[in-house]
């Protein structure tokens, strides 16, 4: 007789937060590549009312505020039936470590609206929604079997191998986020308007101002991310032969997400502004980004648990 | 008398040069318009300089001398009211050309005048949100002097002013009929001026601590209030939306004067 998973409801529901919580960020990056951060001036409610006309970047600035607000509640759902049911202390902390990390949230982007977009705010509520990613993620995994259960077979060596790659990997990737997050806030994302090479064959543009070393110091390190990434990705393959298609996917974001950086720089529009970025290959690539950073954290933990089965 | 009688009108501009900061298609060296010619020195006296009492104003026509590259029509579907409310094609921004090659929307201030305090006006510089556009693009006010925004629109707007200088502000305008007031405390040039809900409406408003100041019309003519400016040499600023910052210089006497310019890329 088959005995029902007593948690595979709940991870079925942490899975849909992680995804929910992807799409949130994506709908959040679109409201800044369309500059809607400020077209509703009000917080919490927009204009005075629950639900405003959904009319030009309203539709974004609203949109990602109900988004959010679904995420922040399909959360504390999470949270509250994870407290009732789950017999493990630290998933019941870690549970309600993201409730309070969801608020957070929350708040900081009602900051944004109130001090008109400040670079800091604006940075970290771009960074906080990455952490509460991980978070969440972590939550799903800790509800799979193999998190649960343990998996044996993996050779320890390695997987502590893998386990430091991981780490080395989740902290390039989110420093690069940061990187990224700075950006994106000081308007830096069309200052340098080729890629790889300019029309002379330079490599490198003058440093002219500060965006120029923005932009420059995102695309170097993301040479080392590059490094990092794949480091974790070949260890934690041969460390975990269970979890090579999780690499191998790890593998593929990270060439996704250079190549979704190339192609922001390659569909900029000229206009007698500046060049101006295309918004949605600049939306997708800060969601890769998260989902870089997720995928890189949720390798990192499973090469841990490995070592200590 | 023989002063007034004598009012001579000076153009210069040998002085213009490109002042932008940023990459606009500016030449870097634009020409100007030397069709008017100097006629006679002005005879002023060795006493203080009068100053003009009058309506007199410096007058001109900005033009601009080239191929003017298309403006693209608004894409306003993202606000049905606003398709509504605009029933002809909206073009975007850029060089927008009169008759003869008139320049419209040219801000153009006197520089270098008299350090004096100029009260502001008790009537309020009127911003309008008209078929979801701004009604004037371009305008000038005195420091402290009140803008008197309105929502014509059967839909919501956000203006939102982002200076450098001023305090930048960001209000909701859900309803047509709506009306506030704002001001500026600081002068500053170019403060944008931008609804974040309609991302093609923005307007620039100018700060200044005197009045000497005009907008061209559509086809490029302006005329500029000089009550109560001495005679003299003054400098003139010209700001155009795309072609940026130039320089020049024009003689005021018994408060006239004209000054005519023109962009060439």
């Amino acid at each position: 007789m088959l005995h029902p998973d007593p948690s595979a409801a709940r991870r079925l529901l942490a899975v849909f937060l992680v995804l929910s919580t992807l799409f949130l960020i994506f709908v959040g990056a679109e409201v800044k590549s369309r500059e809607a951060g400020l077209s509703v001036p009000d917080w919490p409610l927009s204009y005075g009312m629950l639900w405003p006309p959904m009319v030009g970047n309203v539709f974004y600035e609203h949109g990602h505020r109900t988004v959010a607000a679904t995420v922040g509640l399909l959360t504390v759902i999470l949270a509250t039936w994870v407290s009732l049911t789950d017999p493990r202390r630290w998933v019941r902390r870690l549970s309600w470590w993201a409730v309070a990390a969801v608020c957070v949230q929350g708040l900081l982007g009602g900051l944004t609206v109130i001090f008109l977009l400040p670079v800091a705010i604006s940075m970290s509520h771009g960074a906080l929604a990455q952490t509460f990613l991980c978070l969440v993620a972590w939550l799903a995994l800790a509800h799979g079997r193999e998190w649960r259960e343990g998996r044996a077979g993996a050779d320890r060596g390695r997987a502590r191998a893998a386990f430091r790659a991981g780490v080395a990997a989740v902290a390039a990737v989110f420093l690069q986020l940061l990187i990224g997050a700075w950006v994106r806030h000081t308007e830096s994302g069309a200052a340098v308007s080729f890629f790889p090479t300019a029309p002379d064959g330079a490599w490198v543009p003058e440093f002219v101002n500060d965006q120029v070393v923005a932009q420059m110091i995102h695309r170097g390190f993301a040479v080392v991310v590059l490094l990092a990434v794949s480091r974790l990705a070949w260890r934690a393959a041969r460390a975990l032969p269970w979890a090579r298609l999780h690499a191998a996917g790890l593998a593929l974001l990270v060439l996704g997400q250079v190549l979704l950086g190339a192609t922001i720089i390659w569909t900029l529009t000229d206009t007698f502004e500046g060049p101006v970025l295309a918004p949605v290959p600049t939306s997708l690539h800060v969601v890769n980004g998260a989902a870089v950073l997720m995928t890189c954290w949720l390798l990192t933990l499973r090469a841990w648990r490995a070592s200590e089965a | 008398m023989l002063r007034q009688t004598l009012a001579v009108l000076v153009l210069t501009g040998l002085a213009c040069s490109d002042a932008k900061g940023n990459d606009t298609a500016v030449d870097p060296t634009p020409v100007l318009d030397n069709t008017t010619t100097v006629t006679e020195p002005a005879t002023v006296e060795p006493t203080a300089p009068a100053k003009n009492t009058g309506a007199a104003a410096v007058t001109g026509t900005i033009r601009f001398d080239g191929d003017a590259p298309e403006r693209a029509p608004i894409d306003m579907s993202a606000d049905a009211n606003c398709v509504d409310g605009s029933p002809d094609t909206v073009l975007g921004p850029g060089i927008i050309r009169g008759a003869d090659g008139g320049l419209a929307d040219v801000f153009i201030q006197l520089t270098d005048v008299p350090d004096e305090k100029h009260k502001a006006p008790e009537e309020p510089v009127v911003l309008d949100q008209r078929g979801c556009t701004y009604a004037p693009h371009v305008f000038g006010m005195i420091v402290k002097q009140d803008i008197r925004i309105l929502n014509s629109d059967a839909t919501l707007h956000n203006i939102h002013a982002v200076p450098q200088r001023n305090k930048e502000f960001n209000v909701g305008m859900p309803e047509k009929g709506m009306e506030i007031d704002k001001t500026f405390k600081k002068a500053e040039d170019a403060i944008t001026i931008k609804c974040d809900v309609h991302p093609w409406m923005k307007a620039y408003a100018f700060c200044l601590e005197h009045p000497y100041f005009a907008t061209t019309a559509a086809d490029g003519s302006f005329s500029l209030p000089t009550e109560g400016l001495p005679d003299g040499e003054y400098g003139v600023k010209l700001w155009h939306e795309v072609l940026g910052e130039t320089t020049g210089s024009v003689n005021v006497a018994g408060g006239a004067g004209t000054f005519s310019f023109a962009w060439t890329r």
